[in-house]
């Protein structure tokens, strides 16, 4: 599905990803973890097409293209799909609105016709169904005046709505209470199957008891340092980085 | 210096006058002969520090009643509102409809003016000496339909030299829409100048659409006198011209009474279009609030002026004011100044202007979303605007204006 080799970024002359090597496969979930700072929302960000990021090195492979050749809307167009950290708020864009030119124009690109407007609230309504998202948050503005929660729903809730064949995470479950946590999760769960992949990062071993990873990675230092299954998650719960660095060769 | 200046103003507004129609001439009486002494604005006056107007001395301009048929459908909004019609400043009883019961009209070339007296300028003096026509219209019974006047100019090197009074009757009330528009893409300039009185308890609102050519001058000054209990609302939308420039005045002489002034101007290219607005609270217990947006492309200028005015005794005012800019390309620029003057001590006033970028934090997310870059700005100038769009009463005319924003871009096709 997607192949990430030897990514390096920078921001601001500063080497943000120091050489990230990612095989995910169709029908695969992998998590990344890794302590604040890492990287982990940088990685997220380069593969989505954001342009501050400058890629000096490597190459990302996304279903048989070269995904850093395309521009943010294709990449989406292609497939991809990122949850925000922090979805921005866009005072005056209705969320409905947004969505149904993002679904025509994913359409388009695949010379598909556009979604009529009947399936389009059909879909509006099940999919919001999915994450619970109240149907009146859907019709408002985009995350403006959203609860942090609602704000990590409506990421999913787009999800949902788009169908991407890739999707990252990005700390999805922060903010989110309990209840939310595992609503949310078993969105995510309904919209896997075979022919999709999804990249989690998260900071909490909770959310994978939901949506169970295939495999943990840990990002440290613009780097994967550790790729383990489940368990590693459980392990780091447990046990902080420390031993992490301490495998490296850090004095902690 | 000041002695070439004098020359050269002369030269500008007696090339007018050798072109003003020989049977007109003498009903203005002195004004023709005051007009000789008009002055050139130069961008050493305050009023006109950003806005330069030099270029005018090189046009050549000419009263021309346009003849030949025009095609009057694809400059109207609304085809069943009533219309009323000028070309190139001049009324056309054949290009315009009945109007409904309830308004009293006529050409306003049939009627007498005072001379301007408050912040007159070389345009309000060419007003006076050598207007044409204008709408003079008492609205004595409410009109439930809006009322359209395209004022529109046809065949190039034009000048449009309209004056328009506006009454409203006591408790009456009506929805004007002044549409300025072109037949076609050539150099020209309208003078446009309107007064408008809204009596005791009325109601009135005025939308302009400023849609001239891009090669067009545009000199607006609009000025409403609003007695008690009355509600008045005027929504500017700056699209398209070469030059624009609004001088808006309105003054607050009756208590109780409830003002909004809304102001969308989105230009690009070299364009420039000037805001100076002018609320006057000269008495108690009035509620003001004004709103312009602007979006600026290319090497488009711009300037707000807006000056709040609260007089002595004028307590309990709230006035509110507010301008917005986005400038869409490093060479766009914007002045924004505004003003508030107080005088009285119980008052809830404020002031604010902000200019910035398009949120490219927001840009991003609609693309990331798989949103085209063109159909995101879109969204976003949409949104923008919008604010300014919702305060539209008619759903229509906001649709409307939506479609010449998205034209105006060459937005369409995205
Ligand atoms: N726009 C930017 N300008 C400068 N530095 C940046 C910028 N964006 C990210 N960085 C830096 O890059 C590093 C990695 O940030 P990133 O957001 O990818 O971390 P993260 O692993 O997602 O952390 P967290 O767990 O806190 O979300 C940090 O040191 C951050 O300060
Ligand atoms: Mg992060």
């Amino acid at each position: 599905m997607i192949s990430i080799q030897n990514l390096h970024a920078n921001i601001e002359g500063k080497e943000i990803l120091r050489g990230i090597n990612l095989e995910i496969k169709a029908g695969e979930v992998h998590a990344i973890m890794g302590p604040n700072g890492s990287g982990k929302s940088t990685l997220a960000s380069v593969l989505a097409g954001r342009e501050e990021y400058e890629v000096t090195e490597g190459k990302v492979i996304f279903n048989a293209k070269d995904l850093l050749e395309l521009s943010p809307e294709d990449r989406a167009r292609e497939g991809l799909f990122l949850a925000f950290q922090y979805p921005v708020e866009i005072p005056g864009v209705s969320n409905v609105n947004f969505l149904k030119t993002a679904v025509n124009e994913i359409r388009a690109y695949k010379g598909m016709q556009p979604v009529s407007a009947k399936e389009f609230l059909q879909m509006v309504k099940d999919r919001s169904a999915l994450v619970e998202l109240d149907s009146k948050l859907a019709s408002r503005s985009v995350n403006e005046g959203f609860s942090g929660g609602e704000k990590k729903r409506n990421e999913i809730f787009q999800m949902a709505m788009l169908e991407p064949k890739f999707a990252i995470l990005d700390e999805t479950d922060s903010g989110l209470d309990i209840d939310a946590l595992r609503i949310v999760a078993n969105g995510v769960n309904k919209l896997k199957n075979k022919d999709n992949a999804t990249l989690v990062i998260t900071h909490y071993q909770r959310l994978l008891d939901y949506i169970v990873p295939d495999f943990v990675h840990v990002l440290y230092k613009g780097k994967i340092v550790k790729t383990g299954s489940k368990d590693l998650a459980l392990e780091l719960e447990e046990k902080g980085y420390d031993w992490i660095k301490a495998e490296l060769g850090e004095t902690v | 210096m000041e002695t070439t200046q004098q020359a050269t103003a002369s030269a500008f507004v007696e090339s007018i006058k050798a072109q003003f129609p020989e049977q007109l001439k003498q009903s203005r009486g002195t004004l023709v002969g005051n007009a000789s002494y008009l002055n050139f604005p130069t961008q050493r006056e305050e009023d006109w520090k950003y806005t330069g107007i030099s270029f005018l001395q090189k046009e050549k301009y000419n009263f021309s009643r346009f003849t030949e048929t025009i095609d009057i459908s694809a400059f109207r909004q609304d085809k069943n509102a009533a219309l009323i019609v000028f070309v190139n400043g001049f009324f056309r009883s054949d290009l315009s409809s009945e109007l409904p019961e309830g308004l009293q009209f006529s050409d306003s070339v049939n009627h007498e003016f005072p001379e301007i007296g408050e912040r007159k300028n070389m345009f309000t003096g060419i007003s006076d000496a050598f207007f044409t026509g204008g709408i003079h219209i008492q609205v004595k019974k409410s009109v439930e339909k809006p009322v359209e006047v395209l004022f529109l100019s046809a065949g190039g090197q034009s000048v449009s030299v309209v004056k328009n009074h506006i009454e409203i009757s006591k408790s009456a009330s009506a929805r004007f829409r002044f549409l300025f528009r072109s037949a076609d893409s050539s150099s020209y300039l309208t003078n446009s100048i309107t007064t408008i009185h809204v009596s005791a308890n009325a109601q009135f609102e005025l939308d302009q659409l400023q849609f001239e050519s891009p090669a067009a001058t545009h000199y607006n000054r609009t000025d409403v006198t609003q007695h008690r209990d009355s509600k008045f609302s005027i929504n500017t939308f700056s699209l398209d011209g070469k030059l624009i420039r609004n001088d808006l005045n309105i003054i607050s002489e009756g208590e109780n009474t409830e003002t909004h002034m809304r102001g969308l101007y989105m230009v690009n290219g070299q364009q420039h279009v000037d805001n100076h607005t002018l609320m006057d609270h000269r008495v108690p217990n009035c509620y003001s609030n004004e709103l312009y947006k602007g979006v600026m492309d290319g090497k488009a200028t711009g300037v707000f002026n807006g000056k709040v005015f609260v007089r002595r005794d004028a307590q309990k005012i709230n006035a509110f004011q507010s301008n917005a800019n986005v400038l869409l390309s490093d060479d766009a620029r914007i002045n924004s100044k505004p003003e508030l003057e107080i005088y009285a001590d119980d008052v809830k006033c404020s002031h604010g202007s902000t200019t910035g970028q398009m949120d490219e934090e927001a840009l991003f997310y609609l693309r990331a979303r798989g949103i085209g870059e063109e159909s995101a700005k879109k969204l976003l100038i949409r949104a923008y605007a919008g604010e300014v769009l919702d305060a539209i009463s008619d759903e229509s005319f906001r649709l409307y204006l939506e479609e010449l924003i998205d034209s105006r871009f060459h937005w369409n096709n995205v």
